[in-house]
């Protein structure tokens, strides 16, 4: 047996020792291997062995692990940590300018990200508002659609009644359905896209009532408003009892206001702005053919797998009432899921948050956070070592390695708690406004009813106190008294780190000013790109068929008017798309029904055969223009004639035009095809007016129509209007990366402000020797310059590499086809870059310039 | 100071520690339990108990010399305090007084 062999397991007495109380160690380990060398002569090894691991595993229990502290020590930490608050605050304040930079810099993006999260978080936490919100449900059901088991978000009417009689476990039903109506009040019209519900609507959702009573919608010829609404309708008049005349399908008729809510949330997904009693809706029609959103209540401990299998004795229900819509099953979904998972949900309510937004945003967030983080790191590594005399004195009074680096993070926790609130206030008080300025959104900082934020501001804290103060902490706590003592602890030495950190910086301002350049010009150009149709001076009339005629006569009356052309659908915000067929080849293309002047008074130019022929009869039923697309696409030749079939008709191709966007540029080109409609179907009227009078004609328009006599109100829109919401976008998306790569540029020559200031400050001293010797300013310049051009240089090649992959990127996506980013954009971001970078180092440049050596050199 | 009423593995330790007078310490203890009584007492079971004792203040306790099957380590030994040779006088004379108050062997039933 080997000498090895004969001693206890090694693990195991390893163990021990980790475990042990340092106390009671001596005693216990010299027991346990006592036994064990007496065991081993009276039992042998392997016995010995097992018995000696038992015994420590014994012996692990709290009486041998705690360890003992005693009263005093624990006063003493109480102090330490006193201490250490006082010399904190202290030391920031003696250290104002990098302390400041410090604190500016963090809050800065720490409101930044805190926009972020709010966006985020209302982006994807949705109709969590209610009280009731883990009891309410969206009524669904499945059934097959051309073979496949398809999931949709409504319930028919019967089936929703009899859910509302007799299941155990459900409290109440709410139906509701979305309809347009047209609303009247005086001579003023206004279009509202009304709900129609039952009262249980306020019982259920947690709407708050401003005025009226929840049982509102309980008569059918009483209504309930939101807020907005009711002040457009009647200004700051008390709305309750008002009159107001609703058009609902062809019927009008008077009713009451008898509610007033408040607006829903923003991360709601009903948006009732005017609610109606149900029945309206299930007039004169066979309630089995309706169907409506069904959401359902259920009791506050019911089990919801259990309701909906009670649910499913329905099925058989719908399916006998003889339709074609038969039901597989019924389900149902959470309110908070439902817009989460309305891609599966066919005809729910809500809609999946886009996610490009939101990763841009959380882009940005990171990308602030990252620069402020490392300078941070940066400049508290620096300012640090200039309290190495400190640290050599606490650590030769006894101080622990481990009590210095709590020292260093706790003063760091005090500065992120002043950087925390202070980007608290620049999100509430600035950038909140302004984003939602430019996003449309309607995000509202309330701290105090918002119990996430709260959770992330800690995390926050937290993460940015630890991550920032961890380096610098380690770092400064590193060195020996000894070394700091006798003077030559390197503390300036080349610090790979901090460089390795700038140039990250750098990389990141490199990438976000490419974005804003790139971002500024691909909106330029957007802005100015051609339409491919002339959008000017045309104003755009919406009119029922019956007055079309008498409209566009009056209209001709008007001096300013060159022409009108009519369509039913033209070049405006909504599209039909429909399958058409050449031969065997077939393709979705965009379908464009308008009167034969249409394309002419669009400016959409000829490239072969000829507009319609008001002359031509034929025209009216058989005749098509097509665009170039759907010629390529068909691959066909312009000198043939050709024949489509639409719709089960025949069309003869008369004319080839010219492409034109229909809609965004980056939807592109699709094929379209103009036919004719007769005179009297036309629902909208195109005026074509003189340069420059266009807002004049409108307003006379209005007369002209309310002269008329018709049911609705006047609705009309420029046709240089209809892509606005997309020009809108991509300029808010300018603001948003403008703003970034500001804020990226301001931090980043923060950052290096401190660190060329702390270095010139270490080399103070050097430098007035070397003025004194007769060294030029240039020359001293020279030297700091040294320092940092590599670190520029690298960051700024890097920059453009990586930054033209990821601006590409965002650039496709937001504006479809877009310039290449040129050499001269890659020069100019550089250069800003480089100038920025070096006005921050001649400003310290000039300390040096105008110093009297003397002075530094007179110290001690 | 805790009560004084004391379990039976504590009495038990509580006369062994007497019984070696000088020399208690843990795996005397723990050996001397063996030998006397023929029961496996688990090293763990001892240490709590004769920690116990020493804060109920049966018994006081100081570092003592090391031997080379330790590893040179000291053993902490324990020795019995007058409030402890009270309490197992105490129990003692509690147990006889019972005892002696017991009825003639052989005058109970054993079956029923």
């Amino acid at each position: 047996m080997s000498q090895n062999s004969t001693k206890p397991p090694k693990w195991a007495d390893r163990f021990l020792s980790w475990y042990c109380n340092p106390e009671l160690l001596e005693q216990i380990q010299g027991d346990v291997h006592e036994l064990f060398y007496w065991r081993l002569e009276e039992e042998g090894y392997e016995k010995a062995k097992r018995s000696f691991t038992w015994d420590v595993i014994r012996l692990f229990r709290w009486s041998n692990i705690k360890r003992t502290t005693s009263q005093t020590q624990k006063t003493n930490n109480i102090a330490m940590f006193k201490n250490y608050f006082k010399i904190g605050l202290r030391n920031l304040w003696k250290q104002r300018m990098p302390s400041t930079i410090n604190i500016i810099g963090l809050s800065l993006a720490i409101g930044c990200s805190i926009i972020a999260y709010m966006y985020i978080d209302s982006q994807i936490i949705r109709d969590d508002y209610h009280e009731k919100s883990d009891q309410i449900f969206l009524g669904t059901h499945e059934a097959f659609e051309e073979g496949d088991l398809q999931r949709y978000g409504y319930l028919s009417l019967p089936i929703a009644d009899q859910i509302a009689e007799g299941f155990s476990g459900v409290n109440r039903v709410v139906k509701y359905s979305g309809a347009s109506i047209s609303v009247k009040i005086g001579n003023r019209g206004f279009s509202e896209f009304a709900g129609f519900t039952n009262s249980e609507f306020f019982k259920t959702f947690s709407f708050e009532l401003i005025y009226g009573e929840s049982n509102a919608l309980d008569k059918p010829d009483q209504i309930a408003l939101a807020t907005q609404t009711s002040k457009r309708y009647f200004g700051e008049d008390y709305p309750i009892g008002k009159i107001i005349s609703i058009k609902i399908g062809e019927e009008r008729k008077d009713f009451e206001v008898a509610a007033v809510f408040k607006e829903a949330p923003h991360n709601s997904s009903l948006k009732p702005e005017v609610l109606l009693n149900y029945s309206w809706l299930t007039k004169n029609k066979d309630p089995k053919e309706i169907n409506s959103h069904v959401f359902i209540e259920l009791d506050e401990n019911a089990n919801t797998t259990e309701v909906i299998k009670s649910f499913q004795s329905l099925v058989s229900v719908q399916n006998g009432f003889n339709l074609e819509s038969k039901y597989e099953s019924i389900g149902l979904e959470p309110i908070k899921t439902m817009a989460k998972n309305s891609e599966q949900i066919n005809g729910g309510i809500g809609r999946t948050p886009p996610m490009a937004p939101m990763v841009l945003l959380a882009c940005i967030g990171s990308f602030m956070l990252i620069l402020a983080t490392f300078n941070y790191i940066n400049i508290a590594t620096v300012m640090a070592t200039r309290r190495i005399k400190e640290i050599g004195v606490r650590k030769v009074i006894g101080g622990k390695r481990s009590q210095l680096i709590t020292q260093f993070l706790t003063e760091n926790l005090i500065l992120c708690t002043f950087s925390v609130v202070l980007g608290c206030l620049l999100a509430a008080g600035f950038f909140m406004p302004q984003f939602n300025n430019i996003s449309g959104s309607s995000l509202k900082f309330n701290i105090f009813q918002h119990d996430s934020l709260w959770i992330f501001l800690l995390g926050l804290l937290l993460f940015i106190a630890f991550v920032s103060g961890a380096y610098p902490a380690l770092f400064v706590s590193k060195f020996k008294p000894v070394k700091i003592f006798r003077g030559n602890q390197n503390v300036g030495g080349k610090r790979r780190f901090t460089s390795v950190l700038l140039t990250f910086q750098l990389i990141l301002a490199t990438i976000t000013i490419l974005g804003g350049i790139m971002a500024v010009q691909a909106n330029r150009a957007n802005e100015s790109k051609e339409w491919g149709y002339d959008q000017f001076n045309k104003i755009v009339i919406g009119v029922s068929p019956t007055y079309y005629q008498p409209l566009k006569q009056e209209v001709l009356k008007n001096p300013n008017v060159l022409a009108v052309a009519g369509s039913i659908n033209g070049l405006s915000r909504t599209w039909n798309f429909q399958p058409m067929k050449i031969g065997e080849e077939e393709l979705i293309g965009q379908v464009l029904t308008t009167d034969r002047d249409y394309p002419e008074l669009l400016g959409i130019p000829l490239i072969s055969g000829r507009y319609f022929d008001k002359t031509l009869v034929s025209d009216l039923n058989s005749s098509v223009l097509v665009n170039e697309t759907f010629m390529k696409r068909f691959l066909l030749d312009n000198s043939k004639d050709h024949q489509v079939l639409i719709d089960s008709t025949n069309y003869q191709i008369v004319g080839v035009l010219k492409d034109y966007y229909y809609s965004s540029f980056s939807d592109g080109i699709e094929p379209a095809v103009f036919k004719v409609a007769s005179d009297s179907e036309l629902t909208s009227l195109t005026v074509l007016v003189k340069d420059g009078t266009i807002s004049e004609v409108r307003d006379e328009l209005e007369e002209v129509w309310d002269d008329l006599g018709t049911e609705t109100a006047f609705s009309s829109f420029l046709q240089s209007e209809t892509r606005d919401g997309e020009f809108a976008d991509a300029r808010g998306l300018r603001n948003v990366l403008l703003f970034t790569a500001t804020l990226a540029i301001i931090l980043s020559a923060m950052g290096l402000f401190g660190l060329v200031s702390l270095n010139v400050s270490a080399r103070i001293k050097d430098f007035g020797i070397k003025k004194i010797l007769g060294a030029s300013t240039m020359h001293i310049t020279k030297e700091v310059y040294r320092k940092f051009v590599f670190i520029l240089g690298f960051a700024i090649v890097l920059g453009s590499l990586v930054g033209t992959k990821l601006v590409g990127l965002l650039l496709d996506s937001a504006f479809g086809e877009h310039l290449p980013i040129s050499v001269f954009t890659l020069m100019l971001s550089s250069l800003i870059l480089l100038a920025v970078a070096m006005l921050t180092i001649n400003t310290q440049m000039r300390r040096i310039k105008t110093m009297n050596p003397s002075e530094t050199l007179r110290v001690e | 100071m805790k009560g004084s009423n004391i379990g039976e593995l504590e009495e038990l330790i509580l006369l062994v520690v007497g019984v070696l007078y000088d020399g208690a310490y843990g795996v005397s203890v723990l050996k001397e339990i063996k030998d006397q009584t023929g029961r496996e007492v688990n090293i763990s079971a001892v240490h709590a108990v004769l920690n116990r004792l020493e804060e109920k203040g049966f018994l006081k306790s100081e570092m003592g010399g090391s031997s080379s099957t330790r590893g040179g380590r000291r053993k902490r030994n324990y020795y019995l305090t007058s409030t402890g040779r009270q309490t197992l006088d105490q129990v003692r004379s509690v147990r006889e007084r019972l005892y002696s108050q017991l009825s003639p062997l052989g005058s109970y039933q054993f079956s029923s």
